[in-house]
């Protein structure tokens, strides 16, 4: 009797960490609120939402690779809308629960960068 | 319709040629539409080095390159990073000889073969000449430490940390990756001269940096002059960087 409740106690753990923690849709989860600047992306807003680091990941190559230095694709881009790394990037990573390693090297930049 | 066996090989040869057009013509155009700043073959990057004006106290170069490109410093000599090495040597079987001092750097050598050995394509060969690591990519492997006659290369064998006052045009680099000097390509891609030229120049010095397919150019007039050397040119690595006075 004491293995079924231990099993259905740590069964259980997940549904009962998300019910009342952090986790996506949890009660004490906070849906990131996206703070930019009005006006478009780069692309639409879905796509972004899905497949932005593709887009990073290609300007990446082209820049590392070819020289190819235009900026509103890579993260300089970024810096024009959403000044503030924590808002934007950090806030929804940390909501998915994903750790990119950008930031252990590059620099959210501190300043808008000219768009080419 | 009949058609003989000459006939249908000409129409199925015009239609692949058609084909292979149709495809080829966006894509050539979608690149040439991005590629205002893209590395370009007609420039041929090169240093010159005229060690004879280096000052056995001066370390111009190695203080700039650091500070440009967030250079890390380790304590331990044998895990400190250098992009540039300060090399004092003398001339053998020549009683007297005075000391002498020259930077060393990575050479960019025309036939790396650090990019040759390297197993997933880490380093490579910029269309310009300028051999980079790709540090996203690197796995650490040390290949091409082994494989650089220069000892170009260094490990970074520690967590490097972001600190106030360094510059945010260039990434700091991950433990476990291989770095090695990048001919400031940040700088050059702005139509700049590396930091240590340009830290050299200020002090009056001897180093120069430009275009080797430019024939009016300062380095290839120093390199078709005859005067300047490559080191250990016998490994047929052709370095990029050549130096006057050895």
């Amino acid at each position: 009797m004491l293995a079924v409740a231990v099993f259905l106690a740590v069964f259980s753990l997940p549904f009962v960490y998300n019910t009342f923690n952090v986790g996506i849709g949890g009660a004490g989860s906070v849906a990131p609120k996206l703070v930019h600047k009005k006006g478009e992306c780069v692309r639409d807003a879905d796509w972004m939402r899905r497949n932005h680091m593709q887009l990073l990941v290609h300007t990446r190559e082209d820049a590392v690779r070819e020289g190819v230095r235009v900026t509103d694709h890579g993260i300089k881009g970024c810096r024009t809308c959403h000044p503030n790394r924590a808002e934007f990037c950090d806030q929804c990573h940390g909501y998915v629960g994903v750790k990119p390693e950008c930031w252990d090297c590059h620099y959210y930049p501190s300043k808008p960068e000219k768009t080419a | 319709m009949s058609l003989d066996r000459r006939d249908f090989l000409k129409i199925g040869g015009a239609m692949a040629c058609g084909t292979a057009l149709t495809t080829a013509v966006p894509i050539v155009s979608a690149m040439t539409e991005a590629n205002e700043t893209r590395a370009d073959a007609g420039n041929q990057w090169a240093m010159v080095v005229d060690i004879n004006k280096c000052p056995p106290d001066c370390t111009a170069c190695y203080d700039a390159c650091r500070k440009e490109n967030n250079v890390p410093h380790f304590a331990e000599p044998a895990l400190d990073i250098h992009w540039i090495r300060k090399v004092t040597f003398k001339q053998k079987g020549v009683p007297g000889a005075e000391e002498r001092n020259m930077p060393v750097m990575c050479f960019h050598c025309e036939h790396p073969p650090c990019a040759h050995v390297c197993p997933v394509a880490a380093t490579f060969k910029r269309k310009d000449g300028i051999v980079l690591v790709d540090k996203h990519r690197c796995i650490g492997c040390r290949y091409c430490m082994s494989a650089c006659p220069y000892k170009a290369r260094s490990f970074v064998s520690k967590h490097v940390e972001h600190e106030p006052g360094q510059n945010p045009d260039v990434p700091l680099r991950m433990h476990g990756v291989v770095e090695k000097c990048e001919l400031c390509v940040h700088r050059v891609d702005k139509g700049l001269e590396p930091a240590c030229v340009e830290a050299c120049k200020a002090q009056g010095g001897g180093m120069a940096f430009g275009n080797l397919n430019d024939p009016q150019s300062e380095v290839s007039k120093i390199v078709r002059s005859g005067k300047a050397t490559r080191l250990r040119a016998d490994l047929g690595t052709n370095p990029r960087v050549f130096y006057v006075g050895i």
